[in-house]
């Protein structure tokens, strides 16, 4: 009877079904630890106290700019009868008051960091035939004041590029930048209606043109 | 009798005139951007959205549209592409934000010991990777030269910097895939030893 009994339980026990059983199980648990205790494992436990509170800033910065009408409605040369023609005026260089510059970009009072201001052009001054007056032809000036002889056709005025150039610094809020512009026409030039689009950009005085 | 009344016409006219002065806008329609971040750190691999704010403190309507430079336009997922309608007289306080979303993409290599795919490491050793840009809001109003007359039109924008730092996030080796094979297998050969033991029992 005991013998039966033996063999029966020696039967029964598959000791090859528990070892994979097992390994189951710890596959189990160190695929739980991988994705919870081995992820912290790294980090501080104790029993340390500590109390915290929040220290917070928030630095706003706004900025606008509007042009001035005469600047909006673009900037025009009139037509010119004679070839050659070196520095034409833009047709509101003169304008203003005291004779100054009616061409001009505003800084909104509503701002609360001075501006730079950028400028450029889209292309060439182009005909609808695909003529060009190069760029080059086309020179500014810039001054945050304007009379007779400010902003000045001297040394300091440069032509407009395709990119971006500074032309005014750390304009003030409710501050203004005036504008003259002058264009020269070469002999050679064929007769036609020559245009472009001129950009003024505005930004914080701690960031480049690009 | 008839010079008072030129006179009194031409006071008139005066009148009118400097009323008109006044009324007419001095300016055109403006644009203004408010931020209050200019920085942004996103784990790789992310989406994340931000906001930026556009007003109009000038006395006439103006249609904005959003533009983001060249280096965070290879990053960016939406923006909105329809010009904004920023009605006049709108202040910094009442400013209309406007949303764009990035993605991040996978920059920082892992150590993988299988397939550069599996059972990875990440020690963050590379150097961080930043966007650098700037958000532009541009008028898009009319752009043609008043009078039909030769000469440059005009156009305005502000713009505002932003810096996307893409973080990298560090882990340790992840052993998650190899537990599940060996699990599996141990499933695999032992319900192939069950049924073999039903069918010698059979």
């Amino acid at each position: 009877m005991q013998k039966t009994f033996k063999f029966k339980m020696k039967k029964k026990v598959d000791w090859f079904n528990i070892l994979l059983v097992l390994v189951i199980l710890v596959a189990l648990i160190f695929l739980v630890l991988q994705n919870t205790l081995f992820n912290n494992v790294f980090s501080i436990t104790g029993h340390a106290t500590e109390t915290s509170t929040l220290s917070n800033v928030t630095i706003a910065k706004y900025l606008s700019i509007a042009l001035c009408t005469n600047l909006s409605d673009g900037i025009l040369f009139g037509d010119v009868i004679e070839l050659p023609a070196t520095d034409i005026n833009a047709t509101h260089n003169f304008d203003g008051a005291s004779t100054g510059s009616t061409m001009c970009v505003n800084v909104s009072e509503d701002a609360n960091t001075p501006i730079d201001f950028c400028t450029k052009a889209n292309a060439h001054l182009t005909s609808v035939d695909d003529d060009t007056i190069g760029l080059a032809n086309e020179t500014y000036h810039n001054s945050t004041e304007t009379n007779a002889g400010t902003p000045g056709r001297d040394t300091n005025s440069t032509s407009l590029t395709t990119s971006y150039v500074k032309s005014g610094y750390a304009v003030a809020a409710g501050g203004l930048n005036y504008y003259r512009f002058w264009l020269d026409v070469p002999a050679s030039q064929p007769s036609g209606n020559y245009n472009n689009t001129v950009y003024f950009k505005g930004v914080t005085t701690t960031l480049d043109c690009n | 009798m008839m010079k008072k009344k030129v006179i009194k016409s031409l006071k008139i006219f005066s009148l009118a005139f400097a009323l008109m002065l006044i009324i007419l806008p001095f300016v055109s329609a403006g644009v203004g951007i408010s931020w209050d971040k200019e920085t942004s750190l996103i784990p790789e691999n992310t989406k994340t959205c931000l906001t930026y704010k556009v007003y109009n403190p000038w006395p006439e309507d103006s249609y904005v549209q959003i533009e983001l430079s060249e280096e965070l336009m290879q990053i960016v997922s939406y923006i909105e592409s329809e010009a904004k309608f920023v009605p006049k007289q709108t202040s910094s306080e009442n400013a209309i934000p406007v949303e764009f979303c990035f993605k991040t993409p996978k920059i920082y290599k892992e150590d993988c010991l299988l397939f550069n795919k599996i059972i990875c490491r990440q020690d963050c050793t590379e150097e961080m990777k930043i966007y650098e840009g700037e958000v532009e809001v541009l008028e898009v109003g009319e752009q043609d030269v008043k009078g039909g007359a030769g000469g440059s039109a005009t156009a305005i924008s502000v713009s505002a910097p932003l810096r996307i730092k893409v973080q990298c996030v560090a882990h340790a080796r992840n052993y998650s895939v190899v537990y599940i094979l060996i699990a599996l297998i141990a499933l695999v050969l032992l319900m192939i030893n069950l049924l073999k033991k039903r069918k010698e029992k059979k």
